[in-house]
C-alpha cells in the first residue's frame, strides 16, 4: 500500500498551474532561443520539423517529470506492509522426542512412528509462533538438538535431521526429560512445558523418569506425555544409512502408559495415548488448547521508503533534458 | 550527524564532466551568436553571458543538492513511541587466527570470552544468539535464554571451529541481524567481538543495514594498535602466503565508525579494567529497557535538500522563459 509520511507536501501540486501559466500561457513570455542557429537559419538543418518538435516536447517532459517526482519525493512516499508484533513473550516448550529403533514401527499407516510424530510436531510448532521451542532427542542417550528458540525455521530443519537410531534398544526417557528440564531452567518465561513423545519404557539412563518429573515440577514445568503405538506384532522397516539397504521385519510391540501417566501427574500436565496418526493429531490439538494463553499483539506498519529512487530518476531525467537542449538542439539562451 | 548512503558522494566526480559539456555548449553558442551579427559587449551578448552564468550556477546547484539529498543525512533527534522491553542480543565472535594474538595479557579470544560472561550477569532477562565468523559466519546457537548452552559453547570456542579463511565483518553482521526476530516488542542489539581485521566485505555497509532495521551495534574491540604476531597452537608464528610473519592490529577507527552509524557503542577491551564497563555501555544505551514509552530516533534531513533541488529546478525552468529587457 502506498503511503506518504508528510502528505502536506503534495499541496505543492496546487502551485503547478501557476508555473504552467508562467511558462506557457503568459503574455510577453519567452526570451530563450531553444533551437540552434544552425537549425532555424536553414544552413544545415539536422532535423526535420517533426522530429525537432518531438525532441522539444520530449525535453519539456523531461523537465516536468522531475518537478512532479520531486514533489512526490518530498512527501516521503513508502510502500507499507502490515506486520504482526507480539507484545509479550510466549511460553517455553521443549519437545522430547524418542528416536529409538522401535520408532521405526509402521503401525501408524504408511509412515513409521517417528515420521508421523515429526510431522505432527511440525504442525504444533506452526501454531505456536510466539513461543520458544527446543528439541531433545533420546534413545540410549539423550541429546540436546536445539535450545528453546523462536527461530522456528531452524527448528523445522533440525527436526528433519532427526533420524532413527538403528543400534541398541535402550530408551532413556528419564535422561531425555532431565536434559530438557536443565535447558529450561534458566528461562524466565512464565509458562514452561515439556512434550514427551515416546513409544517405549524407560530401560536405560542414570536418571529415573520420576526423578526427572520431580525436577520439572520443582521448576514449574508441566510435562505432557504422549504414548505412541499399538500392541502386538507390528511391521518394522529400517533404512540402513551405512549400507543403503532397507531392512524390514516384525516387532513385538508392548506399551505400558503407567510411567508416562505418573510423570504427567507429578507436574500437573497430562497424559495421552495415540494409536493412530488421527488420534495423535487430536492430542496435539488438545495440548495446544490446554496451553493456550492470551496473546497480545499489535499491527506494526513497516514502511519501505523509495524517495531515493524518485530522486535518482528525477536527476537523470533533468540532465537528459539539459543534454537534449544544450547539445542536440543547440539552445543558446 | 550520520550519512546513510555515502557512496552517492562519488557522483560528485561527474561535476567536471558537467563543466566540460557546459563549456562546449557555451563556445558553440558564442559561435552562433557571432554568426547572427552580435558582437562582444552589445546588449544580447551581455544578456547571454549573465544568463548563461546564472544557468550554470543553477545547474551546479541542482546537481550538488541532489547528491546531498541522496546521501541521506540524519541529524538531531525526534521522539518516538516505543513499546519495546528487554533485549535480544546477537553475539558475534571473531574466531579468525588473529584473535589468538597474545597482546592483551592472554589471548584476545580469552578476553572476549570473559567479557561475554560479565555481560550475561549484567543482563539477566536477555536472550542471546551466538554467531562465530571467519570468512563466513556460522550460527552456533539461535536466539535463546538458555544460559547453559551458551556457557558450554563459550568455554570451548577456538579458531579451529571454522575452516573458512579470512575475516568478513559484513557477512557476520548480516547473519547476526537475521537471528533477531522483528515480530517481538524487544530491543535488539548486535554485540561484535573482534580485532577489526576485515579482509573481505564492507563492514560499514553491514552496520548501515543494522541501523536501517533499528538494531544497534555495540563493538568490543580487542588488540593493541601497535599489533602483535600470532602464535598458533603448534608454537609457530602465523605467516601469510608469501611467508611473511603476520602482525595483527586492532582497526579501532573502523570499529568506532561502525558503532557510531547505528547509535551503538564502542568499548576497547584491550585494557583489562575496561571489562568492568561492559554492563554500563549497554545499560546506558538501553536505559529505558525496563520501561515503555518514549524513545528517540535520528531525523532524516533529505527533504531539506530535495526542497532546494525543487526550488532550483523551478528557477531553471523560469529563467529559460523569462524575457529580459
Amino acid at each position: 500500500m502506498l503511503t506518504f509520511e508528510e502528505p502536506a507536501y503534495l499541496s505543492l501540486f496546487a502551485l503547478l498551474p501557476l508555473l504552467i501559466y508562467f511558462l506557457y500561457l503568459r503574455k510577453h513570455r519567452g526570451g530563450g532561443i531553444p533551437y540552434s542557429y544552425r537549425v532555424w537559419n536553414g544552413r544545415s538543418v539536422l532535423y526535420t520539423p517533426l522530429s525537432l518538435k518531438i525532441l522539444y516536447i520530449s525535453s519539456e517532459v523531461f523537465l516536468w517529470i522531475p518537478i512532479i517526482g520531486l514533489i512526490f519525493a518530498l512527501a516521503g512516499p513508502s510502500l507499507a506492509v502490515n506486520r504482526k508484533v507480539y507484545l509479550e513473550r510466549g511460553m517455553d516448550i521443549m519437545i522430547v522426542l524418542d528416536q529409538s529403533p522401535s520408532m521405526a514401527a509402521r503401525d501408524f499407516g504408511a509412515e513409521d512412528r517417528l515420521t508421523t510424530a515429526r510431522e505432527m510436531v511440525k504442525d504444533f510448532i506452526g501454531s505456536r509462533e510466539n513461543d520458544s521451542i527446543g528439541l531433545v532427542t533420546f534413545s540410549e542417550e539423550a541429546r540436546l538438538r536445539l535450545p528453546p528458540t523462536v527461530d522456528h525455521e531452524l527448528l523445522f530443519r533440525t527436526l528433519d535431521e532427526v533420524s532413527l537410531i538403528n543400534r541398541g534398544d535402550g530408551t532413556a526417557i528419564g535422561m531425555g526429560v532431565a536434559l530438557a528440564v536443565l535447558h529450561l531452567s534458566s528461562s524466565t518465561a512464565s509458562e514452561k512445558a515439556i512434550l514427551l513423545i515416546t513409544d517405549g519404557e524407560n530401560n536405560v539412563g542414570e536418571i529415573q523418569p520420576s526423578t526427572a518429573a520431580s525436577m520439572a515440577a520443582q521448576t514449574g514445568i508441566r510435562i505432557y506425555s504422549i504414548g505412541l503405538g499399538t500392541t502386538g506384532d507390528v511391521p518394522i522397516e529400517f533404512h540402513d544409512e551405512g549400507t543403503g539397504k532397507i531392512l524390514s521385519g516384525t516387532m513385538k510391540s508392548v506399551f505400558d502408559g503407567t510411567l508416562l501417566e505418573e510423570m504427567a501427574d507429578i507436574t500437573g500436565g497430562g497424559y495421552f495415548y495415540a494409536r493412530s496418526s488421527g488420534s495423535l493429531e487430536t492430542i496435539f490439538q488438545a495440548i495446544n488448547t490446554l496451553e493456550s494463553y492470551e496473546v497480545r499483539t499489535k499491527i506494526f506498519v513497516e514502511k519501505n521508503y523509495f524517495h531515493g529512487i524518485l530522486m535518482m530518476g528525477a536527476m537523470a531525467l533533468f540532465f537528459l533534458h539539459w543534454l537534449l537542449r544544450r547539445l542536440f538542439m543547440g539552445e543558446i539562451l | 550527524m550520520k550519512i546513510m548512503q555515502p557512496e552517492y558522494f562519488s557522483l560528485l566526480f561527474l561535476l567536471p564532466l558537467l563543466w566540460i559539456i557546459s563549456f562546449i555548449a557555451h563556445r558553440r553558442s558564442l559561435f552562433f551568436l557571432k554568426n547572427l551579427g552580435y558582437v562582444r559587449g552589445n546588449l544580447i551578448d551581455s544578456q547571454y553571458r549573465i544568463r548563461g552564468f546564472i544557468r550554470f550556477l543553477l545547474l551546479n546547484g541542482i546537481f550538488v543538492f541532489s547528491v546531498l539529498g541522496l546521501v541521506d543525512f540524519h541529524w538531531g533527534l525526534q521522539p518516538e513511541h516505543s513499546d519495546r522491553k528487554n533485549l535480544d542480543i546477537a553475539l558475534v565472535f571473531d574466531v579468525s587466527n588473529s584473535m589468538l594474538a597474545q597482546d592483551v595479557g592472554g589471548s584476545r579470544l580469552d578476553r572476549c570470552r570473559d567479557a561475554v560472561y560479565l555481560l550475561m550477569e549484567n543482563l539477566p532477562r536477555s536472550r542471546y544468539s551466538f554467531t562465530l565468523f571467519k570468512g563466513e559466519p556460522v550460527l552456533f546457537i539461535p536466539l535463546t535464554e538458555d544460559r547453559i548452552i551458551l556457557e558450554n559453547l563459550l568455554a570451548g570456542i577456538s579458531p579451529s571451529y571454522l575452516s573458512s579463511p579470512g575475516s568478513n565483518l559484513e557477512k557476520a553482521l548480516i547473519a547476526a541481524k537475521d537471528t533477531l526476530p522483528a515480530n517481538q516488542e524487544r530491543h535488539r542489539a548486535v554485540l561484535l567481538f573482534t580485532d577489526g581485521d576485515n579482509l573481505e566485505g564492507n563492514a560499514i555497509d553491514g552496520a548501515r543495514r543494522l541501523y536501517n532495521d533499528k538494531i544497534r551495534l555495540f563493538v568490543f574491540g580487542i588488540g593493541t594498535e601497535e599489533g602483535s604476531q600470532i602464535r598458533l597452537s603448534d608454537g609457530s608464528l602465523l605467516s601469510d602466503r608469501s611467508g611473511n610473519i603476520v602482525t595483527s592490529r586492532q582497526n579501532k577507527a573502523l570499529l568506532q565508525e561502525m558503532a557510531q552509524i547505528t547509535d551503538g557503542g564502542y568499548l576497547d577491551l584491550t585494557e583489562v579494567h575496561q571489562l568492568g564497563e561492559i554492563g554500563d555501555v549497554l545499560s546506558q544505551a538501553y536505559g529505558e529497557m525496563e520501561t515503555r514509552g518514549i524513545g528517540s530516533s535520528a531525523i532524516p534531513r533529505y527533504r531539506l535538500f530535495y526542497g532546494m533541488v525543487l526550488l532550483l529546478l523551478v528557477m531553471y525552468a523560469i529563467q529559460g522563459k523569462l524575457r529580459w529587457n
